[in-house]
């Protein structure tokens, strides 16, 4: 079976690579795990650690992804692994909901490439986080501080505007 | 690094929306594709927040329509909600629904009815409608009611209606093809179609979960054969007095104050504000005591059950083995019950539980509700000692509902006679879930 210690370099988009556990990488990214699977064949023969380039995450970017990834998907990093609920008592907070909230406690822009990253990458838990933390951008905002919080432009005509008011008027 | 990287996927992605230019860079949420929008959406707490997006621009406008699952809670107009989801055939613009639901207070039956024919078309989860009670409101209503014509969910998987005691007439033909989950809970029934001819094994041929409770119109009866029914859940039909279940698989049936509403329908609407609970509380000792005397009676119920694979057995409800014949139950592992610890002379409730007691020599798990009147008014005998023999159990949980009276004899009474068990537990309940059962039976002891 696989050493501990097996590790894997992810080259970001920039150039810079990263260094990781292979065990928790592929638990957390179901890309990632297909590329390791896909260059097994010709990693036999060779004791030379795999670099797999990541063209669509800046170093910025990944440095947070594989902080996440080490927080939820290293169960010997775990305090109470993340989702062993038997370790919560009711009511108790996820042992890692602070870490989650501050995570994505992010200007926009940092945490829409998050929510690609995670995309890309295909690790779901920190997919859900970032679109929950987006959503929640929008939550309980009028429509201007919307418009204002995410620099959209409101491109409707005044009589438009009064139209899609008026048909979805139900939800106001 | 990061923000130049989102500056160029916004750029990239912003060329659809043209008149975001002057935000490029900033905008990047508007630039998100649609799929990634309505993932976001998603995970807002109504539709109704996610409606309100399209009044940002004009790229915001139609994605809420691609959202695969809705929730209108109180909700004030259910035409509208049929103008929001009418479709004649879900595509891209208009995707099939994982999950609908549908709260609304007070519905008519014709705006309750206005959109579900819309739903059937696109519900291939869970639908899920509730219609609150209005204060007062509902008797007024009584006089002008219609009634809701449920359509055919050919593609849904479950559905869950909670009418308020609308009138509902299910559809005569067609086929629930994939539905496992079908939830009636105070709904009046209306003919020609019968329930039990809905949820058979014909019309609901996948159907695993079956739970029809708190309703009336039942005809005075339900026949059920199903091959895949897993689990039915009875309680609270009034004017219920035939039961047949011939169902193979069947492996849970619980059945609770079906056969027991010593009610006649005249009774029932009569007692809105409680004020028959004397009455009842006479017809039900009447009842108790006739059982004994007059056999072959024809209001006795009578009941058929066939469940081969039946594991568990919940049964709060009159037992006689007379007219309650269970067939081939040998596999039953889970027994649950109740029993009353005080009662006035003459009255036989407990007699259904002990009898249904004696069926079983080996039950592993069984689950007695040990209930308490609030009152033990001075007509009232502790009647524990009629208990005098109980199947060989392994594992028993007392469910105490004991209103704030001593209940240790009556444990320790029902413990003496279980030599064999190795697990006990007890459970004690606040009175909440009982005073819905004596509110909507009207049935207590209570009354002095």
């Amino acid at each position: 079976m696989a050493s501990e210690k097996k590790v894997v370099f992810l080259r970001s988009s920039d150039g810079e690579a990263f260094e990781v556990s292979e065990e928790v990488i592929s638990a957390a990214s179901v890309t990632i795990k297909g590329m390791i699977d896909e260059e097994s064949p010709s990693r036999a023969d060779t004791a030379a650690t795999t670099t797999l380039a990541i063209p669509n995450v800046t170093a910025a970017t990944l440095s947070r992804v594989l902080h996440y990834v080490n927080k939820h998907f290293d169960a010997a990093a775990v305090v109470g692994r993340p989702d062993d609920y038997i370790f919560c008592a009711p009511g108790d907070e996820h042992p890692l909901a602070r870490f989650d909230d501050d995570f994505v406690d992010v200007d926009n822009d940092t945490l829409i490439d998050l929510v690609h990253a995670a995309e890309y990458l295909h690790i779901k838990k920190l997919f859900d986080l970032t679109c929950k933390a987006v959503a929640d951008k929008l939550k309980g905002r009028t429509i201007d501080q919307i418009r204002e919080t995410f620099g959209i432009v409101n491109d409707y005509t005044v009589e438009e505007e009064v139209e899609v008011y008026r048909e979805n008027s139900w939800a106001f | 690094m990061a923000q130049q990287s989102g500056a160029a996927v916004a750029k990239k992605l912003c060329s659809s929306a043209a008149a975001a230019d002057a935000y490029t860079g900033e905008d990047w949420i508007s630039a998100l594709p649609d799929d990634l929008l309505v993932l976001i959406l998603l995970r807002l707490d109504t539709t109704a927040e996610a409606v309100r997006t399209s009044v940002l621009s004009h790229r915001w406008r139609p994605v809420w329509k691609l959202l695969p699952e809705l929730r209108f809670d109180n909700a004030p107009d259910l035409v509208r909600i049929r103008e929001l989801i009418d479709v004649p055939v879900p595509g891209p613009e208009a995707p099939e629904l994982r999950f609908m639901s549908v709260t609304t207070e007070g519905a008519d039956p014709e705006s309750a009815a206005a959109w579900l024919p819309a739903a059937a078309r696109r519900v291939t989860g869970d639908l899920v409608f509730v219609n609150y009670d209005v204060e007062g409101e509902a008797e007024e209503q009584e006089q002008e009611r219609g009634v809701v014509q449920l359509p055919c969910f050919t593609k849904a998987r479950g559905i869950e209606l909670d009418l308020g005691f609308l009138e509902l007439a299910l559809p005569s033909d067609g086929t629930f093809t994939r539905l496992t989950e079908l939830f009636f809970f105070r709904v009046l029934f209306q003919g020609p179609c019968q329930v039990g001819d809905v949820v058979s094994s014909p019309r609901c041929p996948s159907l695993r979960r079956l739970g029809v409770q708190v309703c009336r119109g039942t005809g005075d009866g339900l026949i059920i054969r199903s091959e895949s029914l897993h689990r039915i859940h009875l309680a609270h039909l009034i004017g219920f007095r035939r039961l047949t279940v011939e169902t193979p698989a069947l492996k849970r049936l619980a059945m609770g104050f079906c056969l027991e509403s010593y009610y006649s329908q005249e009774d029932y609407e009569n007692d809105g504000g409680g004020g028959g609970d004397a009455d009842a509380d006479v017809a039900a000792v009447g009842d108790g005591g006739a059982d004994d005397a007059a056999q072959g009676n024809d209001n006795d119920p009578i009941v058929h059950i066939t469940a081969p694979q039946l594991v568990s057995l919940g049964w709060d409800d009159r037992y006689d083995p007379q007219y309650v014949h269970f067939g081939n139950v040998e596999q039953l592992q889970q027994l649950s019950s109740y029993l009353y610890v005080y009662l006035q002379q003459n009255n036989q409730l407990n007699h259904n539980c002990l009898r249904l007691l004696q069926r079983f020599q080996v039950i592993k798990k069984l689950t007695l509700k040990l209930v308490f009147q609030k009152d033990l008014a001075h007509d009232l005998q502790y009647v524990m000692e009629d208990i005098t023999m109980l199947p060989k159990i392994m594992s028993l949980k007392l469910r105490v509902f004991n209103r704030r009276h001593a209940f240790g004899a009556s444990c320790f009474h029902l413990l003496r006679m279980c030599t064999s068990i190795q697990s006990l537990t007890f459970q004690f309940h606040e009175t909440p879930s009982l005073e819905i059962l004596q509110k909507v039976h009207s049935f207590s002891c209570s009354q002095a």
